[in-house]
């Protein structure tokens, strides 16, 4: 279970963060917030979970990260998918579909 | 306001990147802290209380350096099992032959015919020694690059390849001479028993103890852990 458990937190992980940029790109807090805010609260990051997470996707060409000048004029590194992204979205999500699918069946969950 | 920037520069001075990417890095966490920080000041935290906040967001500044190492440096050439099993079963196998060959140039010829058995077990139970070192050694490396227990226990009994490669076709040729003869005769029959405990029982032995203590699964995950463990 404990590499279940790894990959499972990784990828899990991985589909919230590709998720919440894919409707625009955002620099690291408001990822973080995003993810908070949309979740009610039950899946946080902490910039130690967040930016490991961030640079490893965007080294694997997923995402590509600009500097931004916000209107407040503070720079920010902002996260957008790339082609390769959004494929792979496609992937986790139908991955995580047939994982969740499964297991609601198994375990009697009732699927929102 | 508080230099968040110089805090990331010095937790991550051991971050091995080029001097614009570090800057850049450092930049942006620091942003993140201050964010955090800002974001407590306006919810109404005391200045202790929002410090403390940006603080908790980086629980161990040397774990993340850990990762960020491993983030930047992730080699997509390299399969999971490469790195969790591969790498670090092939150098024990690496150091065990190498151990084995100093072993067998460095003993002069009469040794191995000593008489005394004390002689015998002391360089059995030195053997047995080093390849428990040798297990544990590689069954630690798999755990530190994040490998499960079954792929720290591939990892840490890899030296029993080169045993296997050695014995097998030795135990394998006594096998067809006897089957050949009709049957094994006491002689080859004790050669052959000889052969597999000490080239594969005792080794495979002093391997599997040594990765034990370090082939411990984690904590069962539940829902909530597994929130909780975004955190981490």
């Amino acid at each position: 279970m404990a590499t279940m458990n790894a990959s499972i937190k990784r990828g899990s992980a991985e589909l919230a963060v590709l998720a919440v940029i894919a409707q625009q790109p955002l620099h690291g807090y408001e990822i973080a917030r995003r993810i908070e805010q949309e979740s009610d609260g039950a899946l946080r990051f902490t910039l130690a979970s967040l930016y490991p997470l961030l640079y490893r996707m965007e080294k694997r060409g997923w995402t590509k990260a600009t500097w931004e000048t916000t209107p407040a004029g503070v720079r920010r590194r902002c996260y957008g998918l790339t082609a390769k992204g959004v494929k792979q979205l496609g992937t986790t999500r139908r991955e995580w579909d047939a994982f969740f699918h499964a297991l609601s069946r198994v375990g009697g969950l009732r699927r929102a | 306001m508080r230099d968040w920037s110089a805090l990331v520069h010095r937790h991550l001075a051991s971050l091995r990147v080029d001097e614009r990417r570090r800057a850049d890095i450092s930049f942006e966490l620091a942003a993140h802290l201050q964010d955090t920080y800002d974001g407590a000041i306006r919810r109404g935290c005391s200045e202790a209380e929002a410090v403390s906040c940006a603080m908790e967001q980086v629980p161990d500044w040397s774990a993340l350096a850990l990762a960020m190492h491993r983030a930047t440096h992730e080699d997509p050439t390299m399969t999971r099992q490469a790195i969790t099993v591969l790498l670090p079963g092939t150098t024990i196998l690496l150091a065990a032959a190498t151990g084995m060959s100093l072993v067998v140039y460095s003993t002069p010829a009469a040794r191995w015919v000593d008489p005394r058995w004390q002689v015998h077990a002391l360089a059995a139970g030195l053997a047995f020694l080093f390849y428990l070192l040798l297990g544990s050694l590689g069954a630690a490396w798999s755990r530190h690059v994040g490998g499960s227990p079954g792929e720290r226990l591939a990892a840490g009994v890899f030296p029993l390849v080169l045993h296997l490669a050695m014995a097998g076709p030795a135990v394998g040729a006594d096998m067809l001479y006897a089957f050949s003869r009709g049957g094994v005769g006491l002689p080859l029959g004790i050669n052959i028993i000889n052969m597999t405990l000490v080239m594969l029982v005792a080794p495979g032995a002093a391997l599997l103890l040594g990765v034990l203590p370090f082939a411990r699964r984690g904590a069962p995950m539940n829902a909530s852990s597994w929130a909780r463990a975004w955190r981490d």
